[in-house]
């Protein structure tokens, strides 16, 4: 075959990762775009259970989930934490017996706990539970899980942009055209407060050779360049923007109605259960309790959602209570935040594993895109795979899908660690995150360097109730003084922006009050929000007013003459050099 | 024999208790309060006044500002004369003299470096900052050090440097062997606190000798916020006599040695003054027709619970960050006497869509009379006997305006006075 088709996949999730990992490994050409981070969509607030098929309705449905998950199992063990859940089942829904009854018949591996076993196996479980199962529901880290995702599809030649936006689909006699694609990563000089002050060396902001190229040496510090835009012209386009894929159809000028369902979890400060557990209900409404990165999260209540902009979160009262009701601590644990993850879905989809192909060719008369709607952590390969099958169809190729027996690449082996010449040094002391951990996590070539969120799915900072307050500034001095000082401002700004927008949906009760210490420290004590300004010192007769500076200049000139100059200044004499000469 | 009753042992509700003492030295003063972790979290910097409405860099004379706030702001309802008197109490209280002491020398805001090489506005400093005011014109000199991440001292003084009309330089230097392992910063201040005790005063020469190589002419050089906590005027005055610089200190990591030292001196302040301490919590209170008779309180970890009462009572239990004011999910309440607050009782209301935006949660607080009582909706005194001060004050965003510290001073003083004066 002589022409390679060029695919490009919109969206960085699990799902949207998979499909450019089969597609390299197919060998097509792919580029990938994510807006903003790996994982910045629903599955970085996901559960990362890793069905077994288990708690399946159907016995179909359960055969693919175990199948997903012991090809997993054996390509990604490295991002699985644990291996195993126990599912507590009330006798009202389905018992204990005619559970494993089912087990039996799907050949799912299960043992059943009773007694003393309990209380050795998960302490935290109330007393009144006499019985349950043990399931191989595994629970995967999805940063990790996605992020090998990437790297494989970039093994195979895989072109992975983040912080690139797809803002313009166009469309020509039926067929997609070109893509118009954003580049840009927090940092870049118009987060910063004045695009067109000139720097102090002289360049002007977004037209140094910024970027953020591996191994690029540079002695100028680095600037981010600002919202670059460029046109692409592939021959296919994957629209796997999650709860975004409406959007991105319309963009193409194509009008799909899905219906959005938001889903809340509840992330606590400490970590209730050491096993993963779940309230067994039929049909969707179980209570799941899972712990991420030395925390618990209790998931999910799904609502639905008419206003996007608007996402807030549902009632999680019941599904505490649900919880509570078998794991008496989770009732004292600290609630520090609502999670809330927007997918979009269609009636006709019977459960959250299932997924619908949405060829626009066929349906809107738009040749060259396909949506995918639906799906979950634990099929996204499978999905991948029919995905990949049928775009390949089009295109006359049959190529078989490798997916499933080709390991997925772990970080620390991809990634070398960084050489510390600089002793070892703490940044987060909540998380033990390092100095090294931080370089480490910056020195993988799939992070946008100026982007702290990368760093964030890497190692944990900001996660749980602090929400990076005390450590957020000084991660940041990590990219110092690789870039200048605005970028590195800009960069902060644009995190503590995002961690925010994570927090202030649940304003109650401690996180009010953490909230209003951090803004303390970070207002006051910091004073983060300092707008340019150049101090100078000028006796009030022979300076201008500020209002003679140039217009198109936000920056002020302030006269330090007229502050406190404090009790020493004028009191004491210099201390002479050759004093210190001993 | 009037028994005066302060809740909340703060900067408003210590000044409170000790102006009221000082107003009405026969009154039985108490002063109630948790054990105050909360001052972990404060640098010990004062703002009176560093920004107003409408501009966004500090001003230059928090009292020439006044007019500019609003009519409820606590400084329009003190009035300049009090909030002079008010701020004279401070000084005199933390003067040169004083365990700590703070200086109290113009009517001007003072600039003062921040971890992020920006400048913060403040108008009462602690001695240890006095030295590094960005708006004293002399070039500085900051010290970082590779073991900790507190401070890049490159980045604060490149924007230093940038942006002042004067050089500043820095280095980065090895911690002494002896605090090398050390991470925060309180534990080192303790450390050099013992130091002392050592008649070789070693840790801190060793201190000052990884510096002393890197200096120019500087006379002056900052160090990250960890100068000792008992012993810090010691430490100091060690270190900057084998560096022959002034020295001083950028507030950089809770716990903030400031914070820690403030809370110390207010602490002996009270005592000295023969006001009565309690580490309690005061959860609820006995009223009878509009007037409060006692406070029912518990001991830190246990259910018991005793009765205080009183003639006059304070609330200074602090805002949000402190607990006395909470959020739920159906308003914000104020959990002692269920004051009536000031503010939107929609949590998605709460806040601003930027991290650091104008928070409408940051200026929730109780609604006063006059005479900083709390007051109903329509204006009246809830109760007779009950006065609000500091930061459980509301309708105005104090961290915002860099006005907490000041309005702590301002309204603890002159309720103070007023009660002692009037009961
Ligand atoms: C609360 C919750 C819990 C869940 N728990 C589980 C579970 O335990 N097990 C399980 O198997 N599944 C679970 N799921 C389902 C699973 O998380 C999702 O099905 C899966 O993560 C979806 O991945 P995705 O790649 O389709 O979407 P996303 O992760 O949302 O990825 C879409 C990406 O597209 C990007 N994007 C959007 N617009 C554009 C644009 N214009 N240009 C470029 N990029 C764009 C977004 O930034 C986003 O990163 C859960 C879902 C939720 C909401
Ligand atoms: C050590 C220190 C450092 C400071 N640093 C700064 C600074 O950097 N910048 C600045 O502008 N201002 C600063 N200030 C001033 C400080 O901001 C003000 O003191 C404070 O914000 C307002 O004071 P407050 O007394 O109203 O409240 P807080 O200082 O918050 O004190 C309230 C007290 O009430 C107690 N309390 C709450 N509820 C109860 C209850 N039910 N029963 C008993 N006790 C209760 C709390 O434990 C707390 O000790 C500092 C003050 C101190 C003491």
């Amino acid at each position: 075959m002589g022409y390679t088709p060029h695919i490009l996949v919109i969206g960085g999730g699990v799902i949207g990762t998979g499909i450019a990992r089969d597609f390299a490994i197919r060998g097509l050409d792919v580029t990938l775009a994510e807006r903003g981070t790996l994982t910045a969509g629903i599955t970085g607030r996901c559960l990362g259970v890793l069905y077994s098929g288990a708690r399946a309705q159907s016995d179909q449905l359960a055969q693919r989930l175990k199948h997903e998950n012991e090809i997993l199992h054996g390509i990604a063990g490295h991002c699985i934490n644990h291996d195993e859940s126990l599912l507590v089942t009330d006798n009202e829904d389905i018992s204990v017996d005619e559970l494993c009854q089912r087990l039996e018949q799907r050949s799912i591996s299960y043992d059943v706990l009773e007694g003393e076993e309990i209380d050795a196996t998960e302490p935290a479980l109330s007393d009144d539970i006499d019985r349950l199962i043990r399931v191989p529901d595994a629970s995967v880290n999805q940063f990790e899980l996605t992020i090998a995702n990437a790297r494989s599809a970039q093994r195979y030649g895989a072109e992975i942009l983040t912080q690139t936006e797809v803002t313009d689909i166009a469309v020509e006699d039926g067929t997609i055209d070109t893509v118009t694609l954003e580049y840009s990563p927090p940092g870049r000089a118009s987060d910063a407060l004045t695009p067109d002050e000139p720097v102090a060396d002289g360049g002007v902001p977004g037209s140094t050779s910024g970027g953020t190229m591996p191994g690029e040496t540079n002695d100028e510090p680095k600037q981010v360049e600002s919202g670059e835009t460029e046109e692409r012209d592939p021959d296919y386009i994957i629209n796997a923007a999650g709860g975004q894929v409406e959007a991105v159809a319309a963009v193409a000028g194509i009008n799909m109605t899905l219906e959005s369902r938001s889903e809340t979890t509840v992330c606590f400060d400490s970590k209730p259960v050491e096993t993963p557990l779940s309230r067994y209900r039929s049909g969707n409404q179980e209570a799941t309790m899972t712990t991420k990165q030395g925390t618990g999260v209790l998931g999910t209540v799904s609502k639905e959602v008419t206003d996007q902009t608007a996402v807030t979160p549902a009632n999680t009262k019941q599904l505490v209570d649900e919880m509570k009701a078998i794991v008496p601590a989770v009732g004292n644990a600290q609630q520090v935040q609502f999670s809330c993850g927007v997918r979009s879905t269609h009636p006709s989809l019977a459960n959250k594993h299932e997924y619908a192909l949405i060829d626009h060719g066929d349906r809107h008369n738009c040749w060259g895109m396909t949506t995918v709607v639906g799906g979950s952590l634990t099929t996204h390969r499978y999905i991948a795979e029919r995905v990949a099958n049928e775009v390949c169809a089009k295109f006359g190729i049959s190529r078989e899908c490798k997916t499933e027996s080709i390991s997925l690449p772990a970080t620390e082996e991809a990634v070398e660690a960084p050489d510390m010449s600089a002793p070892e040094s703490v940044i987060c002391e909540t998380h033990s995150v390092t100095r090294s951990d931080v370089q480490h996590a910056l020195a993988d070539d799939l992070v946008t360097e100026t982007d702290l969120n990368e760093v964030r799915i890497r190692t944990g900072v900001g996660r749980g109730g602090c929400k990076g307050s005390c450590c957020a500034h000084r991660l940041v001095m990590e990219l110092y003084p690789e870039y200048d000082e605005k970028t590195i401002r800009a960069s902060l700004q644009s995190f503590l922006d995002d961690l925010w927008t994570e927090q202030r949906g649940t304003l109650h009760g401690n996180q009010l009050k953490r909230a209003m210490q951090t803004y303390i420290f970070q207002k006051e004590c910091l004073n983060l929000a300092t707008p340019d300004v150049t101090y100078v010192s000028t006796s009030s007769e022979d300076e201008e007013h500020t209002t003679s500076e140039p217009s198109d200049s936000d920056e002020q000139r302030i006269n330090i003459a007229a502050y406190d100059s404090g009790p020493s200044s004028t009191a004491r004499e210099r201390p002479v050099w050759g004093e210190r000469q001993r | 024999m009037s028994h005066i009753v302060v809740v909340g042992a703060g900067l408003s509700g210590s000044i409170a208790a000790l102006s009221a003492k000082e107003h009405a030295p026969d009154a039985d003063v108490t002063l109630l309060s948790t054990a105050p972790e909360r001052y972990r979290y404060e640098s010990g910097l004062l703002g009176v006044l560093g920004y107003t409405n409408g501009k966004d860099h500090p001003i230059e004379s928090p009292l020439e500002s006044f007019a500019t706030l609003s009519e409820t702001h606590p400084y329009r309802r003190i009035g300049e004369g009090a909030m002079r008197d008010g701020l004279a109490f401070f000084d005199n209280l933390f003067d040169a003299e004083s365990s700590l002491s703070y200086s109290s020398g113009t009517e001007q805001n003072a600039l003062v470096p921040t971890t992020v090489g920006n400048v913060r506005p403040v108008s009462r400093y602690p001695e240890a900052n006095s030295a590094g005011l960005v708006s004293d014109q002399r070039p500085m000199h900051i010290v970082g050090f590779n073991e900790l991440t507190h401070l890049d001292a490159e980045f604060v003084a490149e924007c230093l440097d940038s942006t002042m009309p004067y050089d500043v330089d820095w280095s980065t230097v090895p911690l002494p062997d002896q605090l090398s392992e050390m991470t925060a910063l309180a534990e080192i201040g303790r450390t050099l606190d013992t130091s002392l005790d050592d008649s070789q005063q070693q840790v801190c020469k060793d201190l000052a000798a990884a510096v002393r190589p890197e200096l120019d002419i500087e006379p002056r050089v900052g160090f990250p916020a960890m100068l000792g906590v008992e012993n810090h005027a010691a430490v100091r005055s060690e270190v900057a006599s084998s560096l022959h610089a002034e020295v001083f200190e950028i507030p950089a990591a809770e716990p903030h040695v400031g914070g820690l030292r403030l809370k110390r001196a207010l602490r002996t302040l009270v005592e000295e003054a023969g006001i009565e301490q309690a580490n309690v919590t005061v959860r609820e209170f006995d009223s009878e027709s509009g007037t409060i008779q006692s406070l029912s309180v518990h001991k830190e970890d246990t259910e018991e619970s005793t009765r205080i009462s009183g003639d006059v009572f304070v609330l200074a239990t602090g805002g949000v960050a402190a607990g006395g004011l909470v959020g739920t999910p159906t308003g914000v309440r104020e959990p002692i006497f269920d004051c009536s607050i000031t503010g939107p009782s929609k949590p998605s209301a709460w806040s601003d869509s930027q991290a650091l935006g104008d928070h409408p949660f940051a200026s929730f607080g109780v609604d006063v009379t006059a005479e900083f009582q709390p007051a109903s909706p329509s204006g009246e005194a809830t109760y007779e006997n009950l006065h609000a001060v500091g930061t459980v004050l509301g309708g105005h965003n104090a961290v915002q305006e860099e006005s907490r510290g000041g309005v702590a001073i301002a309204t603890g003083y002159s309720v103070g006075k007023d009660i002692a004066e009037r009961y």
